[in-house]
């Protein structure tokens, strides 16, 4: 059985420029996935989400912290490809634009799997049918660039399918694509699920989307996890009040909605402080936001917040 | 993108190359600069065969002017200038073209190598190059002529090869960098893609344009390089180039003796056909550009 673990991970990036010090990108998160399990990661740009993604995949390594891929510690495991792959945001950029669809997609098989040219070549046939680009014979020779925005992000996923992998990292597969086209990229996602028990880590700013495709959401603010339990749960009633906002915030075709406010960052919180990081856009802000909360577990849930410090 | 509509089936072989040519060398200057560089490799590739003399053969009366039997005159050796300005397009081909690949080879290898790999090797690679270009480059070149006793063809080759590489790397170095953060590098990493693969396989086919628009210009110095060299007296003494036509005449006072036929010709072709090397990559690296902006 397929289980991801990450301990406590952190992950500090050298400032740049005219900044010293480090810029605190992920702080002490806890995750746990397992097989046919899907789990999304929401939170606005800079919270952390896209690094985890990056550290799942090992394009990049944690500062502290664990990450296991069944049982075994990431950094030394030799199979890590065929076992977890990465869906990524811009479908433009990750197909080489030099070789044919049939290169990158044949290219891995013949890497991961040994396996002949020709085999090789059904296998990528193969993915492109199960990602729904059918005849496969019409796409193999073509390049990313006589493809729709849709098509390749089809092909990353047939390319991610490729290596047969356990878990799939799907690094906000939709958020460049037309909400109809993205729709289509998300059933996809689903339906491989069901078809092949595979996992999902989930990553997007679109919780409508993270309900879509998972059973559990993770919210991250500035790099720490502010709360974390089942999909529904969360979205009906959120516990944090940056999950509030969030929630707040989405909006509903169905209902002309009172215009929201939402407080600015304008009081920016530095990454060595210690007490809530949300606490200067919080509604709900009291004295004991200065001082670091611990993770509140209730029933499926987890929350950190002083709300609920009982 | 109109090059990538399927040109119909049965084109014939002109037909090809003119597109090819559209395609990345595009413009009037890229077909100028494919002109003259064609001229003068036909020129050195018949050379045997269309020379009207042997160049070594000097039995004609010195100093004579152009005539019917010597469209270029002879020198003040009794040579025939024309056959000689023949030959030495050989000469400055080989050496421009050959130290041209040899510095793109070595240039291209440190430049993908840094800005692939980044941080030390990339320090230690870029601080070295730094170093190598604060040098007089025709100084050294000249230092390291004289050393190398056996001054032929390839000595010129290595030498300017050698030491022309240095802006290869840089400019290599920065589309790499620039490349790598592109999605497909981070799929191939995730793919367990080993780096020697990821650099030569999928970065280095994005960057070749780039590298052959400034391999030509490459050329165009190595061409000028190569004359200087030999100008300056360095380099094969029997071999026929352009510098040492020049060489020669600049001893032997052609200037004075107002025998412009043997000096104004082999500048003119020296000029020509680094010019010619420099047009077509301007026109390789605006074809890259505009391909890049649809």
């Amino acid at each position: 059985m397929f289980k991801l673990e990450l301990d406590r991970v952190t992950k500090r990036y050298p400032a740049r420029g005219m900044h010293r010090g480090s810029i605190l990108s992920v702080d002490q998160v806890s995750l746990q996935i397992h097989q046919n399990q899907s789990i999304a990661l929401v939170g606005e740009s800079g919270s952390g989400k896209t690094t985890i993604a990056r550290l799942v995949t090992r394009l990049e390594r944690p500062s502290s912290g664990l990450i296991r891929v069944n049982q075994q510690r990431l950094e030394d495991h030799s199979g890590l490809p065929r076992l977890v792959q990465m869906i990524f945001q811009d479908p433009f950029s990750s197909l080489n634009p030099h070789y044919p669809i049939g290169y990158s997609l044949e290219r891995p098989a013949e890497l991961l799997h040994r396996i002949s040219r020709r085999e090789a070549a059904a296998r990528a046939a193969e993915a492109l049918t199960l990602v729904g680009l059918t005849p496969a014979e019409n796409y193999l020779d073509k390049h990313a660039h006589q493809l729709s925005g849709g098509q390749r992000q089809r092909v990353n996923i047939a390319r991610a399918l490729v290596a047969r992998p356990q878990l799939i990292v799907a690094d906000e597969p939709t958020s460049m694509l037309d909400v109809s086209v993205g729709l289509g990229i998300l059933n996809l996602l689903l339906d491989l699920k069901e078809r092949s028990e595979i996992s999902y880590l989930f990553i997007t700013h679109n919780l409508a989307a993270a309900r879509y495709v998972s059973e559990r959401i993770v919210v991250l603010y500035r790099g720490i996890v502010v709360e974390d339990g089942p999909s529904f749960d969360v979205i009906n009633h959120p516990l944090h009040p940056y999950t509030q906002l969030l929630v707040e915030s989405t909006p509903d075709a169905h209902k002309a909605l009172p215009r929201i406010t939402v407080p600015d960052a304008q009081e920016m919180v530095g990454a060595s402080d210690a007490g809530c990081p949300f606490r200067a856009r919080c509604p709900h802000r009291r004295a004991q936001c200065e001082e670091p909360v611990a993770l509140q577990q209730r029933e499926k849930r987890e929350v950190r917040c002083v709300l609920y410090d009982h | 993108m109109a090059v990538s509509r399927r040109e119909p089936k049965g084109l014939n072989l002109v037909g090809q190359c003119w597109q090819w040519k559209l395609r990345y060398v595009p413009g009037s200057k890229g077909t100028m600069g494919l002109a003259i560089v064609g001229f003068f490799a036909l020129m050195a590739l018949l050379a045997t065969w269309i020379v009207p003399y042997s160049p070594h053969q000097a039995n004609f009366t010195a100093w004579q002017p152009p005539t019917w039997g010597h469209w270029l005159g002879t020198d003040d050796y009794g040579q025939d200038v024309l056959s000689q300005l023949i030959v030495g397009a050989q000469a400055s081909l080989v050496v421009g073209v050959l130290a041209g690949l040899l510095s793109g080879l070595i240039g291209v290898t440190v430049g993908i190598t840094a800005g692939y790999k980044g941080g030390a090797t990339d320090e230690i690679l870029m601080r070295l190059v730094d170093f190598l270009l604060v040098i007089p480059t025709l100084a050294l070149m000249i230092v390291v002529s004289a050393f190398i006793p056996s001054s032929g063809q390839t000595t010129e080759i290595m030498v300017i090869g050698g030491l022309s590489w240095l802006w290869m790397a840089r400019v290599v170095r920065s589309q790499v960098m620039s490349e790598r953060r592109r999605g497909y590098v981070d799929a191939a990493r995730v793919l367990g893609v080993s780096d020697r693969e990821i650099m030569f396989r999928e970065i280095l086919p994005n960057v070749v344009p780039v590298i052959v628009a400034n391999m030509t210009l490459i050329i165009t110095v190595s061409i000028l390089v190569q004359a200087s060299l030999n100008f300056l007296g360095i380099g094969s003494p029997t071999a026929i180039s352009w510098g040492s036509m020049l060489s020669l005449a600049f001893a032997d006072n052609a200037i004075d003796q107002g025998a412009w036929w043997w000096t104004i010709p082999p500048g003119l072709c020296l000029t020509l056909l680094a010019y010619g090397f420099s047009l077509i990559g301007h026109a390789i690296l605006q074809g890259y550009a505009q391909s890049r902006e649809q």
